[in-house]
C-alpha cells in the first residue's frame, strides 16, 4: 500500500531537516554567562560594602545622611535654646494669629518640662528611627537572601 | 561554589544545542543568544544536579524550548494576527514570501540545500516555524505543541501543513534548479 504524499512528504522533510547541522553558538556567550554568574554570585549591590554601590545611589545617600545631620544638628540647637523657642513661639502666635493657641501651648510646654527630659525625648526619637533602619535592613537581606536560595 | 572550568566544559558541551534550539524557535540570534544565556545561568544553579547527569541535555533542551515559547509568548497576538492572515480568502499564504533558490551549478551541493533549508525555515512566519521545529526537532506530538501553543490541535495540523508546504516548494525548487542545471549541460554542444 502506498503511502500517501503528505506522508512522504512529512518523512522527506523530517529526514532533510534532521540533517542539518546545529548552529554555531557566539563566541562571546560562554563569557557573557561567566560574567553574569560572577555578578550574580557578589550579591545584589546593596548587600555590598557602601563603596561598590552605583554612584548616583552613593550621592543619594551621601545627600540624605547630610540633610538627616544637618536637621539633627538643627534640633539641637533649638532644644539647647529653648528660651528661644518659647519667646519665638509666643512672637509666631501673635503673628499667625490663628495658631495662637498653638503657640502658647508651646510656650507653656518649653516652661513646665525641663529641658533634660526634652533632650531625652528628643534622643530617643532619633535612636528609634536608627533602629527602624536597621531592623528593615536585616529584614530586607534575610528575605531576599532566603528568596535567592530557593 | 561550582569549579568554574567544569561548568566551562559542560557548556562548551552543549551550547550550539542550546543555541540552536533557541534559533530554530526564534528565528532572530539576539533573541536566540539572550536565552541560550538564561538557560546557562539556571544551569549553573543547579549544576550539581546536572554536572555528571546523563539526563542535562534533556533538561537543557526542555528549559531552552520553555523560555523561547514564554519570549514568544509577548508576540502573541502578532501570530494570531498573522495567522489569520493566512487563512484570508485569496487562499494565498503569507508564506509564499520565502527565499528562492539560486539557480546555479551549486544548487545541487548539499551544503548549499541545507543552507537554503535552514535560510527557507527561519524566514518561515512564527505561527508555523514554531509548531514545524517542535514537531521535527524537538519532536513533540501534536498533541503536545497544541498544549504548548495554547491552540487547537486542529490550528497545529494546518500551520505545520503549511510550513511542510512551503519548505517543500523551496526544495523543489532547489532540485529544479539542479536538473535545469543538467539539462543545459546534456545540451551543450560538444
Amino acid at each position: 500500500m502506498h503511502p500517501e504524499p503528505e506522508d512522504k512528504l512529512a518523512a522527506a522533510l523530517h529526514h532533510e531537516l534532521r540533517q542539518l547541522p546545529p548552529h554555531r553558538a557566539p563566541t562571546d556567550l560562554l563569557p557573557r554567562v561567566l560574567a553574569a554568574i560572577a555578578v550574580a554570585e557578589r550579591g545584589a549591590w546593596w548587600e555590598r560594602s557602601w563603596f561598590e554601590w552605583p554612584r548616583a545611589i552613593r550621592q543619594l545617600a551621601g545627600a540624605a545622611t547630610g540633610v538627616m545631620v544637618a536637621t539633627l544638628a538643627g534640633v539641637g540647637l533649638v532644644l539647647l535654646n529653648l528660651d528661644s523657642l518659647v519667646g519665638f513661639a509666643g512672637s509666631a502666635s501673635q503673628a499667625l494669629g490663628v495658631f495662637g493657641a498653638l503657640g502658647n501651648s508651646l510656650s507653656l510646654l518649653g516652661r513646665a518640662v525641663p529641658t533634660t527630659a526634652l533632650i531625652a525625648v528628643g534622643a530617643l526619637l532619633v535612636a528609634s528611627y536608627l533602629c527602624a533602619i536597621a531592623l528593615g535592613t536585616v529584614f530586607v537581606r534575610c528575605t531576599l537572601q532566603r528568596h535567592q536560595t530557593l | 561554589m561550582t569549579d568554574t572550568s567544569e561548568f566551562e566544559a559542560f557548556m562548551r558541551r552543549h551550547q550550539d544545542m542550546v543555541y540552536s534550539v533557541a534559533l530554530r524557535i526564534l528565528a532572530r540570534e539576539a533573541d536566540a543568544a539572550d536565552v541560550s544565556q538564561e538557560v546557562f545561568l539556571r544551569a549553573h544553579a543547579r549544576f550539581a544536579e546536572l554536572r555528571d547527569n546523563e539526563r542535562a541535555p534533556g533538561w537543557l533542551k526542555t528549559v531552552t524550548r520553555n523560555l523561547c515559547l514564554n519570549h514568544l509568548e509577548r508576540y502573541r497576538a502578532r501570530w494570531r494576527f498573522f495567522s489569520e492572515l493566512d487563512n484570508a480568502d485569496t487562499g494565498e499564504p503569507f508564506s509564499a514570501s520565502l527565499p528562492a533558490p539560486v539557480a546555479d551549478s551549486s544548487a545541487h551541493d548539499v551544503e548549499a540545500r541545507r543552507a537554503l533549508l535552514e535560510r527557507a525555515l527561519q524566514s518561515l512566519p512564527a505561527h508555523q516555524r514554531v509548531p514545524l521545529v517542535l514537531y521535527h526537532f524537538e519532536e513533540l506530538s501534536y498533541e503536545d505543541i497544541a498544549q504548548q501553543l495554547r491552540v487547537s490541535l486542529g490550528k497545529v495540523k494546518t500551520d505545520i501543513h503549511r510550513g511542510r508546504d512551503a519548505l517543500s516548494r523551496v526544495l523543489q525548487l532547489s532540485a529544479e534548479g539542479e536538473l535545469t542545471t543538467r539539462r543545459d549541460t546534456l545540451s551543450t554542444p560538444t
